[in-house]
């Protein structure tokens, strides 16, 4: 395809072949930044089809109950996205958290009773998680991908070694209020999911740590040269993304009231997916809040969708693994001089 | 950047990293454990580090490219379950059937990466999600065990031969022809080249995508062997065996002193690598440390081993 380009330019001039291409990617630009709307129409116009009340208060509060999940690792990973990383702990942070603070507040298993405290600090120590994780791949200049999938393996057997065996039930008060309490029909989990997001959403759009992220995932050489301090913004983000995977395990702890590694299982890999979809690049720079926004919106309706259709959950993940090569071949940037491996 | 200063690199340590590891588990472990090198332990530990020999092996060509393959592990199950429930109908010739069967799968991974130029943490990653597939959907109810009057077919594999299974055997076998395929070569050869620098060897002429796609089709063709073995250790078919094997097989890797990066490394350092990995594991195990804790501990090994390979000195890269 690369050859048919050069061989229809090859009569131009220098400077006419660059304006050709910036043309060019002008032109993909558009197509990457309406594609997820139109997207994400066709998808509410086939739920709506195959779905009576499909517009119903009901059905959207649903959809806002199953994408709160997704929504809070959507949250952190945005930004390890935006860098051009990629966070693979979040499932093993996940499972910790959720494991460990089921171990902390009143359970089945033995007399912690620490409530609130035991909330606050597992989201410390899945901050630190993050963090060291961050600082790893800084320091000692280790691929992101190797450096997290190791610490996520680590705290997936941290989190089985919090219970060994047996899963951890709740019986903190605390944590069936916020599962099954409900303000104006929604349930608390859910605005708590879109509050983490709006907040991460506010950091992003409004910060000078926001900038520097897009700033370093467009072209971290320039960025540097600008005075951003990369190594200190890259731990940050990493940092960012272990709080959000630990939040999004309490909240999934919550809501199932139980404590097991497998909390975690399969939750990264559809919300990179969906990241993905909504007009993120797994090479960085692009994207944002409310692509991330939408993309966790497509990918919930067709899920949604994939179940009401009766599809079973493995052929589903052969699915999702179809859609995230299609997604990441359309928005990968090839020329970039990164080591992305 | 922060350790500019030092005039001896930490990567200079690498080097030995394999050699030293072995020593110091084996010698740490042999004084505290009064029984760890008798014959019966070190039996059990080949027949353990056998599979994990081949997979570690291939996958370390996937690593010389500066690749990963996630999926390592899903292949593995795939093809043990696959063997596991066709031994009774094919018999021994389930071993070669295996063998095409990884050969496709990494050829699979292989187009995806150099086709679609993507990169091969997420394609194996996509992929690992169709291997876990298959195995599953074979085997919904757990495990399945391979009939009582076919097991005669299964049984040659754990038998031993001077005191040595023969799954090690083949286990040597396989890393003797992937040292011989990487040091005497051309493909071998061009596999360091693309880990090494991409444009450069395509400039020499060589085919990187051909040898990048050929380090996928090896690592494919020995985890398909693997998990072909593990059918035959385990005598049942089981689709979570794999699981832990990715792990286990790349901090088997970068134990050995490879580089992540790629461009450097050798079959044979893997297998030492693997040899202090299955130390390691087998050691723990006869303490009577919980076996819970064998993920954490590798991967804290994986993450020392990787820091202490990473070439810091290459600095005009980004490393995302």
């Amino acid at each position: 395809m690369k050859n048919k380009w050069e061989d229809s330019l090859s009569a131009l001039s220098v400077g006419q072949q660059f304006a050709q291409k910036v043309k060019d990617d002008a032109r993909k630009d558009k197509i990457r930044r309406y594609a997820p709307l139109i997207l994400l129409i066709v998808m509410t116009i086939i739920g709506a089809i195959s779905q009576k009340n499909f517009f119903s208060w009901g059905n959207i509060v649903n959809i806002m109950y199953q994408m709160s999940i997704p929504l809070v690792i959507s949250t952190g990973l945005m930004y390890v996205l935006l860098l051009g990383s990629i966070d693979l702990s979040i499932e093993g942070v996940m499972g910790f958290a959720g494991s460990f603070v089921a171990f902390l507040v009143i359970n089945n298993s033995n007399d912690n009773d620490f409530g609130l405290l035991g909330i606050l600090l597992v989201v410390l120590i899945s901050t630190a998680v993050g963090a060291l994780t961050g600082f790893l791949h800084v320091r000692a200049r280790i691929a992101t991908f190797i450096v997290s999938y190791a610490m996520g393996c680590i705290m997936t057997g941290a989190a089985v070694l919090v219970y060994r065996g047996t899963p951890i039930q709740v019986k903190d008060e605390l944590f069936n209020v916020l599962s099954q309490g409900m303000l104006l029909g929604i349930p608390y989990l859910t605005l708590i999911a879109f509050a983490i997001f709006i907040i991460g959403a506010l950091i992003l759009n409004y910060t000078a740590f926001g900038r520097a992220v897009y700033a370093i995932g467009d072209n971290e050489t320039a960025a540097a040269s600008t005075g951003i301090n990369i190594g200190l913004t890259k731990i940050k983000v990493f940092a960012l993304c272990g709080c959000t995977a630990g939040l999004a395990g309490i909240l999934q702890c919550i809501r199932l009231k139980l404590g097991q590694a497998s909390l975690g299982t399969n939750q990264m890999f559809p919300v990179v997916t969906a990241i993905v979809i909504g007009g993120g690049s797994l090479s960085g720079g692009k994207g944002g809040a409310l692509s991330a926004f939408v993309g966790v919106l497509i990918y919930t309706e067709l899920v949604n969708w994939l179940t009401l259709m009766g599809v079973d959950p493995y052929v589903r993940k052969v699915i999702q693994g179809v859609i995230i090569i299609i997604a990441v071949t359309l928005t990968i940037s090839r020329s970039r001089k990164t080591i992305s491996k | 950047m922060a350790n500019s200063k030092k005039s001896f690199h930490i990567s200079d340590f690498s080097k030995y990293m394999c050699l030293v590891s072995i020593v110091l588990v084996f010698g740490v472990f042999s004084v505290i454990i009064p029984n760890f090198m008798t014959p019966y332990s070190l039996q059990n530990m080949m027949t353990e580090a056998a599979p994990l020999l081949l997979m570690a092996g291939g996958m370390s060509f996937i690593i010389y490219t500066g690749g990963i393959d996630l999926g390592a592990g899903a292949m593995v199950s795939c093809t043990c379950v696959l063997s596991g429930v066709y031994v009774a109908q094919f018999g021994n010739a389930i071993i070669p059937i295996m063998l095409a069967a990884g050969i496709l799968m990494g050829l699979t991974n292989g187009l995806l990466v150099t086709k679609l130029k993507l990169p091969s943490f997420i394609v194996t990653l996509c992929t690992m999600n169709f291997w876990s597939y298959i195995a599953l959907n074979l085997c919904p109810n757990g495990s399945e065990i391979i009939p009582m009057d076919k097991r005669f077919m299964v049984q040659w594999a754990t038998q031993k031969v001077f005191g040595i299974p023969i799954m090690f055997f083949i286990a040597l076998a396989g890393v003797a022809v992937l040292y011989i395929f990487q040091q005497y070569t051309v493909y071998g050869k061009a596999i360091y080249g693309v880990g090494a620098n991409v444009s450069a060897t395509r400039l020499a002429g060589v085919n990187t995508d051909m040898a990048q796609i050929s380090a996928f089709v090896i690592s494919g063709a020995c985890s398909a062997l693997a998990g072909a073995l593990y059918a035959y250790k385990l005598k049942s078919a089981v689709p979570t065996v794999g699981d832990a094997l990715t792990l286990t097989a790349i901090a088997s890797v970068a134990l050995g002193g490879t580089s992540m990066a790629g461009g450097r490394g050798s079959v044979l350092r893997t297998a030492l690598g693997v040899v202090t990995i299955t130390g390691v594991t087998s050691g723990l195990n006869m303490m009577g440390v919980d076996p819970l804790w064998k993920d954490i501990v590798i991967g804290v090994i994986l993450i020392i081993a990787v820091c202490l390979n990473t070439d810091t000195r290459g600095r005009d890269l980004i490393v995302k």
